[in-house]
Parts: C-alpha cells; sequence; structure tokens
C-alpha cells in the first residue's frame, strides 16, 4: 500500500469533520490550497452572555508538512476578507486564547501554538481536528 | 414502552448505530461510544449529550426514552469537554 503524503493526510482530516456539527454551528469549512500549504477556513459565531450580541469569526488553520507534529498553524483573518489576518480579528476575553502573544495562539490540543510553543512535550498526532474544533467552539460560548 | 431502541452516537471518532436494551444504564451507550475515540482512558474527557444538554450515565435509557420521547435513530452525541492547560 503506498504512503500518503502529508497533503493527502491533511485533506482526509478535513474531509473528517462531522457535517451535523459544521451545520449546527455554522462552521462553514472551506479548504484554499498552494503549493506548500493547505488552508482551512471555519467560521464561528461567539454568543456573549444575555445573548443579545453574535460575534462572528473566521479561523484559518494552515497545513503545511509537518501539521502532525508541529499542529495546524492558527490565525483569525478578516471575515470580509480572508488574505487580511492579525490580533484584531481575535476574540477577547476568551480561555485559552492568547491573541497578545507574538504569534497570537490558542492553547488547544491541535494547534501550532500547543505543539510547537506552549506544550511541546505533548504529541502532536494524538490530535483530531473535530475535538479541536468542538473545543474551540465551546471556549467561545462556554 | 419498547424493550429495545436504537440510537446513533456522533463522536469525534467514527460514529456509532446500535441497538440497545432500555433498561440498561446510558452508560453503557457512553462506554460503547468511548470505544470509538481510543477507549476508556478518555472516560473523564467527554460527556454523552442529548441537544446540547449533557445526560446522567446512571440513569436507565428507558428513562430518557420517556421523558425525551426517543426513538429508533435518535442522535446522542460523545462531547469532548474543552482542555485547555
Amino acid at each position: 500500500m503506498l504512503k500518503q503524503t502529508w497533503g493527502e493526510r491533511a485533506r482526509e482530516e478535513i474531509g473528517s469533520i462531522k457535517p451535523s456539527w459544521a451545520a449546527r454551528y455554522g462552521w462553514d469549512p472551506q479548504v484554499r490550497e498552494e503549493e506548500d500549504r493547505i488552508d482551512l477556513h471555519i467560521r464561528f459565531r461567539r454568543t456573549h452572555p444575555g445573548g443579545d450580541r453574535q460575534d462572528r469569526h473566521v479561523l484559518r488553520l494552515r497545513y503545511q508538512e509537518d501539521f502532525e507534529t508541529a499542529g495546524r498553524r492558527e490565525a483569525f483573518v478578516n471575515p470580509a476578507n480572508p488574505a487580511e489576518e492579525g490580533p484584531q480579528f481575535w476574540p477577547a476575553g476568551v480561555t485559552g486564547f492568547r491573541p497578545q502573544d507574538n504569534p497570537p495562539v490558542i492553547c488547544i490540543e491541535g494547534t501550532w501554538g500547543f505543539h510547537s510553543v506552549l506544550h511541546r512535550e505533548r504529541d502532536g498526532r494524538a490530535a483530531n481536528l473535530n475535538r479541536l474544533l468542538l473545543a474551540i467552539q465551546r471556549c467561545l460560548n462556554p | 414502552m419498547a424493550e429495545f431502541v436504537v440510537l446513533k452516537v456522533i463522536t469525534t471518532g467514527e460514529d456509532l448505530e446500535d441497538r440497545f436494551n432500555t433498561k440498561e444504564a446510558l452508560k453503557v451507550v457512553f462506554n460503547r461510544a468511548l470505544q470509538a475515540v481510543g477507549g476508556g482512558a478518555n472516560r473523564d474527557q467527554f460527556t454523552l449529550e442529548y441537544q446540547d444538554q449533557p445526560l446522567d450515565l446512571d440513569r436507565k435509557i428507558e428513562e430518557y426514552t420517556e421523558q425525551f420521547r426517543w426513538e429508533d435513530g435518535t442522535v446522542l452525541e460523545l462531547v469532548p469537554r474543552p482542555e485547555v492547560i
């Protein structure tokens, strides 16, 4: 049996996103590919206490050759222009989110910040994309 | 009340669909679904939910089938607890 390339493994992982969760939470996963990367864009809604205000955020998870060990490189981007990224697009005051870091990181298993910065001892191969997305969903809406 | 009910459990791994004896405790469903995400070592990291509400694993399945009118094909979810270290 032929070994999969990193790109094939990344596409397989992205393809494993559960449709029922994507539909319920409005994730609307979008993929953009370039030669050395695969970018997955996920939409999140954040409802503030009281339920009268809702923010929308777009998370870009960048897959590169080392994504299984180094993690998926995380960045929040401009919902209106996904090519634009920066700490101003990060949700504020969310447990595990560190927009003030350089670069900003998310401290949840599966991200680059978790496996390459904050918890280098944790094996990234155990990470699971559905689990990561659900964790982010719940951190945004505790 | 039906003696058996077919439940589907969405997990972060393989989904589960199986027939369960309604006289058994819900932990039977939980334990079986855990196998899809790596087994019992992970049991503290997950909750079993129905429509975003955590379920009491010690209650009998028939209590929930009565309370929520569960029928064959009802969907539950095995949801990871967010782990921020």
